[in-house]
């Protein structure tokens, strides 16, 4: 039994690690932003968020 | 939006048609391990140092004073705002909007072009820099099949030519040099320049070049044999 709630408590924690799919990917900065869009002739996507 | 937009298939896959830049001056969320690097929890490809950094430069530029986040500016490669919205939007709504950018900015190349021709570039400056002629030829040659079709990737796939062109000039030199060898009567000296133009450059047209100098060092050898 303990085994078990053992088992259930890693499968949660380790959950979102696994339900994570893949994400865009996002420059590292402004200018670094720039230099790429620049050399791949592309548009910027910025976004603006808030914790909470 | 950070579950519901960022993480969708088609948004993920559609953002690789932009730059993407995540702004945010708050890093209370956390940070998790990612190898032996400390990321931002919420979005792991990045830290929360660079968020911080993206909202302090690129902040300032779209937005004046308080505004409703979430916000989302689309701009022009050299960041001149497009259009812009505060409050959430779907993951359809931002593809929409980017598909607008698009038309305005013009084909581009696509990100995971972007990396690959970075990482082989990169590369094949260091293999000819380390004199790894074989490995450079094959990788500037991968570079031009690969991207054969691909017109956004003209700029690129120039540079891979150009890279390629001095190996060739070089290979060329080599047959020279093989060519006075032979008719200096050094047939060794003749067939190690050539056979190495043949190892490294197999599959290129001045390798075929090379067969032919060969067999006419070949030929030479045997007549000098004869006498």
């Amino acid at each position: 039994m303990r085994r078990l709630a053992l088992v259930a408590l890693f499968a949660v924690a380790a959950l979102p690690a696994f339900a994570r799919g893949p994400e865009c990917r996002w420059s590292k900065t402004w200018d670094e932003a720039l230099a790429e869009a620049k050399a791949r002739n592309v548009p910027i996507h910025v976004t603006f968020h808030k914790d909470g | 939006m950070d579950s519901s937009v960022y993480a969708n298939k088609d948004f993920v896959a559609a953002s690789k048609r932009w730059v993407n830049v995540y702004c945010s001056k708050d890093s209370g969320h956390g940070t998790e391990k990612v190898g032996d690097r400390e990321m931002c929890k919420i979005h792991p490809g990045i830290t929360c140092e660079d968020h911080i950094s993206c909202n302090a430069s690129a902040g300032g530029k779209f937005f004046q004073g308080t505004f409703r986040a979430p916000a989302t500016v689309w701009c022009t490669p050299d960041g001149k705002e497009i259009g812009k919205q505060q409050g959430g939007m779907s993951a359809k709504q931002v593809i929409e909007k980017m598909a607008e950018a698009e038309k305005v900015v013009g084909p581009g190349l696509d990100s995971d072009s972007y990396v690959y021709l970075l990482e082989k570039l990169a590369a094949g400056e260091k293999a000819t820099a380390d004199g790894k002629v074989k490995e450079a030829v094959d990788l500037y040659a991968g570079i031009l099949k690969a991207m054969a079709k691909n017109p956004a990737a003209k700029s690129w796939t120039e540079k891979a030519q150009g890279a390629l062109d001095q190996l060739v000039e070089g290979a060329k030199g080599r047959i020279a040099d093989a060519v006075a060898a032979k008719d200096a009567g050094d047939f060794a000296k003749a067939k190690e320049l050539l056979k190495s133009v043949q190892t490294e450059f197999k599959g290129q047209p001045v390798a075929k070049d090379a067969d032919k100098a060969m067999a006419e060092v070949t030929a030479a050898e045997k007549a000098a044999g004869k006498k």
